[in-house]
């Protein structure tokens, strides 16, 4: 009995994990923990549209595939899709350190990793994040194992899910060039299953899908498509001491007391899987550090498990450890403890309940009505999922400063002509042309840009996210938008 | 009670933990709210200078000083101009974004 308990205690970690995560994780629709792509999820995984760059495609797939399941697509999304994916990265994460050191160490672990904030709010979410991190640790097992196809089988499959995981095996691979020939030879796998489904965002451009986050399949449309995220590396000097403070503060609570022994885990020497991790990890933190958007602290998740293996490692270096472990796990756990009142995603979502508020008052206004928003965001993203639930609302999206050369808005364009016989080459045309026809307009008031307020006048209405169009003046003029 | 001794003994370890606590207890609520927050996405600034840019010259010319120190200063000097050439290069052709702001994208 004793036997088995040993080698199977990595699934202990699991359940725990997973009754952790079940009981905390957000049970409707949220934005909670910068989840408001939530809604482009769920709407790529209702219908077949392009969801926003840079697809995703194995994430939609299996989004695809539980909604074919008779369960709430919401929750098993959420539950599928990142609940099972971050407990099953626990029980990976303590299989690590258990393979590499002991099996003191590897509770060190996954506690750690159980009481990060940053891995917590993902884990209990409707987000990509979880399971591309679940696929990536699981690659590290399979290169501490020297396992080399079924490294590059996994690694593949977390690219599928996010591209960043793609820049990750990229720069495994430089750290692995020595040995470029052994991995040249299985790179099929990695191509095969990392690369060649993204032709499905292809495929999706070329037929005849909402073109409403992307437009038909062209270099235009995949110039626009692509280029329209570019806000990695491109923070300002002038940001940069606010955005450390944001970094110290995030990753003092999310690894807590164990950032000594994740420190001391940088002392050479290291060997291939330490190098792998530093890589890693320094890559993530870099993305938030340098990225013009503050809600990229998410893409620290993907290193997570690798920090908490660092602990490991670091703590492997130290004399008097049990000394350390004791009072590391002993914060650990406080920490697990207060997290699941203070970070509670279920609770939170009950009381910020903002995606469900907005989804009531989509479905209130009435059938066949147009609504003035911006295409991505949580709002506009958001609308596309209550559509494909089944609500009839036109989206009218603001068109921004460069329309006439943005080959996806160009396509939109074209869409909203041929779906629902509205013309116009722009916003306010677009909103003459509905009111024309007597349709009635709302414009959702949190997204209404400045330039844009002089345009129409607004009636007040009974709904705290929408205002009714009156009637429309002039085409705002744009000015060139200093960043 | 031994616990306590023997950790007593890593003074430096010990003031560590006590400051990283209290950087936690400080920053916990703060971030709480960071992470809550259901506003609309949005983009802080980015201007002439970038944090990348910094970072990545200082990294690569680190890198290279550490290479060069057996050369002679002429070798040294000309890998240090030609990768700030090809460094300039890459952000001016691949990373343009990053300094728009100069209005060479």
């Amino acid at each position: 009995m004793k036997k088995y308990l040993i080698k199977y205690d990595y699934l202990l970690a699991e359940v725990v994990a997973l009754i952790y995560y079940s009981l905390l994780c957000a049970k409707e629709w949220s934005w909670m923990f910068v989840s408001g792509d939530s809604g482009d999820w769920l709407a790529a995984s209702s219908i077949w549209l392009v969801p926003q760059p840079y697809g995703s495609p194995l994430y939609i797939l299996l989004g695809h595939f539980i909604n074919l399941l008779p369960v709430d697509l919401v929750l098993g999304m959420t539950i599928g899709l990142s609940v099972i994916p971050a407990s099953i990265t626990v029980a990976i994460t303590y299989l690590i350190v258990k393979k590499l050191f002991n099996i003191k160490l590897a509770i060190v672990s996954s506690l750690m990793l159980l009481s990060s904030a940053i891995f917590l709010s993902q884990a209990t979410i409707l987000e990509e994040y979880a399971i591309a991190t679940m696929f990536l640790t699981l690659a590290v097992y399979f290169y501490v194992s020297d396992k080399k196809k079924l490294t590059l089988l996994i690694l593949g499959l977390a690219g599928a899910i996010h591209i960043i995981a793609i820049a990750i095996a990229f720069l495994w691979l430089v750290l692995e060039f020595k040995n470029i020939k052994q991995w040249y030879k299985n790179f099929w796998i990695y191509f095969l299953v990392g690369i060649v489904p993204y032709g499905l965002i292809l495929l999706l451009m070329y037929l005849p899908t909402p073109r409403l986050i992307a437009g038909d399949l062209s270099l235009g449309n995949l110039n626009s498509y692509l280029g329209s995220s570019g806000t990695i590396g491109s923070l300002s000097i002038y940001e940069a001491p606010k955005r450390i403070l944001s970094f110290i503060q995030i990753v003092s609570i999310s690894l807590s007391l164990g950032i000594v022994p994740f420190v001391l885990a940088f002392k050479k020497p290291w060997n291939n899987y330490t190098r792998i991790m530093i890589v890693t990890v320094v890559f993530c933190m870099w993305l938030y550090i340098t990225n013009i958007d503050p809600s990229t602290w998410t893409f620290m998740c993907f290193a997570m498990p690798m920090m908490c293996i660092m602990i490991a490692i670091g703590l492997n270096k130290v004399k008097l450890q049990n000394e350390h472990i004791a009072l590391i796990s002993m914060f650990a756990i406080m920490l697990i403890i207060i997290n699941s009142f203070s970070l509670n995603a279920n609770l939170l979502t009950q009381e910020y309940s903002q995606a469900t508020k907005y989804e009531q008052a989509v479905k209130e206004l009435p059938d066949n009505s147009c609504i003035v928003l911006s295409s991505g965001g949580q709002y506009g993203l958001g609308l596309i999922y209550i559509m494909s639930q089944g609500k009839d609302v036109i989206p009218i999206y603001y068109c921004g400063d460069n329309y006439e050369n943005d080959a996806r808005y160009q396509s939109y364009v074209d869409y909203m002509d041929s779906k629902y016989s509205i013309r116009g080459s722009n916003t306010l045309e677009q909103v003459q042309d509905a009111i024309k026809q007597g349709k009635e307009v709302y414009m959702l008031n949190t997204m209404l840009r400045p330039e844009w307020k002089d345009s129409f006048n607004l009636e007040k209405i009974n709904s705290s996210f929408f205002s009714k169009v009156a009637s429309t003046n002039q085409l705002p003029v744009f000015e060139v938008q200093k960043r | 009670m031994n616990i306590i001794k023997s950790i007593l003994t890593y003074k430096n370890y010990l003031i560590s933990y006590c400051l990283i606590a209290l950087i936690m207890g400080m920053s916990y609520f703060p971030v709480k709210s960071m992470m809550i927050d259901q506003t609309p996405w949005f983009t802080v600034q980015a201007s002439e200078l970038t944090l990348n840019v910094i970072l990545l010259y200082g990294l690569v010319g680190l890198m290279i000083d550490k290479q060069t120190k057996k050369m002679s200063k002429v070798k040294s000097w000309g890998i240090f101009i030609i990768a700030f050439i090809m460094l300039t290069l890459f952000f001016v052709i691949v990373g343009g974004f990053n300094i728009r702001g100069l209005n060479l994208h």
